[in-house]
């Protein structure tokens, strides 16, 4: 799942999460959409609160090598 | 200013924007004196007794035999450098607003998350290790990326050094989110390399936002005029940063509780829909038998009453099963969605709700369900707050819509 996550914006997910939810609201989501959605908002606010808390080291990596140019 | 504590100056009079020197003249100013209007000078106009300003003396004119005449200070006013400067700076913002870029920094949209960021400051400056302090050790446990820039943040090279460094960024700017200048810890005075055309000119036309902590007490500098964002020390803007994070986290957790609220009752529905189908047909068949009976019953009085009698209970039995296969798929069903619910619920781990209401929000509820709209409210409806350490009863006095 993050594999294919890390292509994603945070505010991409944030918007994709938001979009979800209020369709939720509005009852345009059927019982078969159902689980689909709410397994995709789940990994989606997992993804999201990983931005928050967890260093990426790919970023910390490429911010090192600045040094040596 | 020599060992001796004495201050030579060069007076020059001269035309703005003109080569030509009008006069020149050289003056002293004696220890004793300088000792005390030194600070009184820096404090009043946030500047040095540096090259290039504008300075109104009192002064005695003396001879001497040997080194010719020179002028003893005895007073300086301030008050004229403070508004020379200030019509420099005001120069300076109108000159930025008719080349059209005074806004443009500010006009960016702020990333939502500034996560990647490039920092310019002296690299010795106590005031960026403060910065950098907060930020890694802030107490949600938020993860910044930090890169710092390092620029001469007083004095004369201020300008070509800060402009350095933002084009270093400018090379790397993909990797970055915003920008942040800070400066602090040092003396207040030697602003003045900030009030300068080509830092804002740089810093306004910077494609990232530009956040300034230049640790300023009195006016702002142009620099900060021209920021997306200022703000008065480093320490505010890693507060202002980590409260960015923070907000995104309290979104995300209300879009988590009303997503698991919305599954709760889509689910809800669901189910509620499902009873009422297995309850309505189990009428109508009921209903149906009621009146085939009585109907048979008339046609045939007593040859087929045995007949009819177990052909009812045939009946019976055949809607009894099909009422517990209705009832056992019913629940089959609610079974399923009980685990979509689990999943939804499940998400919520990784927020604490508690943190939310230590930070001082309140869920305030009328029997048992949250108030999220002043319209449900009534007079004299009895309102339960939970707040973090306990709940709060209290009845509904006045209410306003807002």
């Amino acid at each position: 799942m993050m594999d294919e996550m890390i292509k994603l914006s945070y505010k991409e997910a944030m918007n994709e999460i938001e979009s979800i939810v209020s369709k939720l609201e509005d009852n345009q989501l059927n019982i078969d959409e159902l689980s689909v959605k709410v397994k995709r908002v789940s990994e989606l606010i997992a993804y999201c609160k990983s931005k928050l808390h967890d260093t990426e080291e790919e970023v910390e990596k490429i911010l090192r090598s600045m040094d040596n140019q | 200013m020599n060992r001796s504590g004495h201050c030579y100056l060069q007076l020059v009079d001269k035309r703005e924007n003109e080569e030509g020197i009008i006069a020149t003249a050289r003056a002293t100013i004696w220890a004793s004196l300088f000792r005390t209007l030194r600070p009184y000078f820096e404090t009043t106009t946030g500047r040095t007794l540096e090259k290039g300003i504008h300075i109104l003396l009192n002064v005695e004119v003396v001879f001497h035999e040997l080194y010719g005449y020179s002028l003893n200070v005895k007073d300086i006013d301030p008050t004229y450098t403070v508004g020379d400067l200030e019509r420099k700076k005001q120069e300076i913002l109108k000159r930025l607003e008719q080349d059209g870029i005074i806004n443009m920094n500010r006009d960016l949209e702020f990333p939502v998350l500034p996560k990647n960021i490039a920092v310019i400051s002296s690299p010795t400056a106590a005031g960026l290790g403060d910065f950098i302090n907060q930020l890694q050790n802030n107490i949600y446990g938020y993860r910044f990326h930090i890169k710092v820039f390092p620029a001469v943040m007083q004095g004369e090279k201020t300008a070509t050094s800060v402009i350095g460094a933002l084009e270093k960024i400018y090379a790397n700017e993909s990797l970055f989110d915003v920008v942040v200048v800070v400066r602090g810890g040092g003396s207040q005075v030697d602003l003045g390399s900030f009030d300068n055309y080509e830092i804002a000119a740089n810093i306004a036309q910077f494609p990232l936002p530009v956040l300034t902590g230049i640790g300023h007490e009195r006016d702002l500098t142009i620099a900060d005029r021209v920021a997306h964002l200022y703000l008065k020390t480093p320490t505010a803007v890693a507060a202002f940063l980590i409260e960015t994070f923070h907000e995104q986290e309290i979104l995300l957790h209300n879009l988590q509780k009303k997503l698991v609220e919305e599954v709760q009752e889509v689910l809800r529905t669901q189910i509620d829909n499902q009873l009422k189908m297995v309850l309505n047909f189990r009428h109508m068949l009921l209903s149906l038998l009621a009146s085939h009976r009585a109907s048979l019953m008339k046609q045939f009085p007593i040859r087929v009453r045995n007949g009819v009698a177990w052909s009812m209970e045939r009946e019976n039995n055949r809607l009894e099963a099909f009422n517990t296969n209705l009832r056992q798929r019913a629940q089959n069903i609610m079974a399923k969605h009980q685990r979509l619910l689990e999943l939804a619920a499940n998400t919520v781990k990784y927020v604490d709700p508690v943190l939310v209401l230590k930070r001082g929000y309140s869920i305030t509820r009328l029997n048992g369900k949250a108030v999220k709209s002043i319209e449900i409210l009534s007079l004299g409806d009895c309102l339960e707050t939970e707040l973090s350490s306990g709940r709060v009863m209290s009845k509904v006095v006045k209410s306003e819509i807002s």
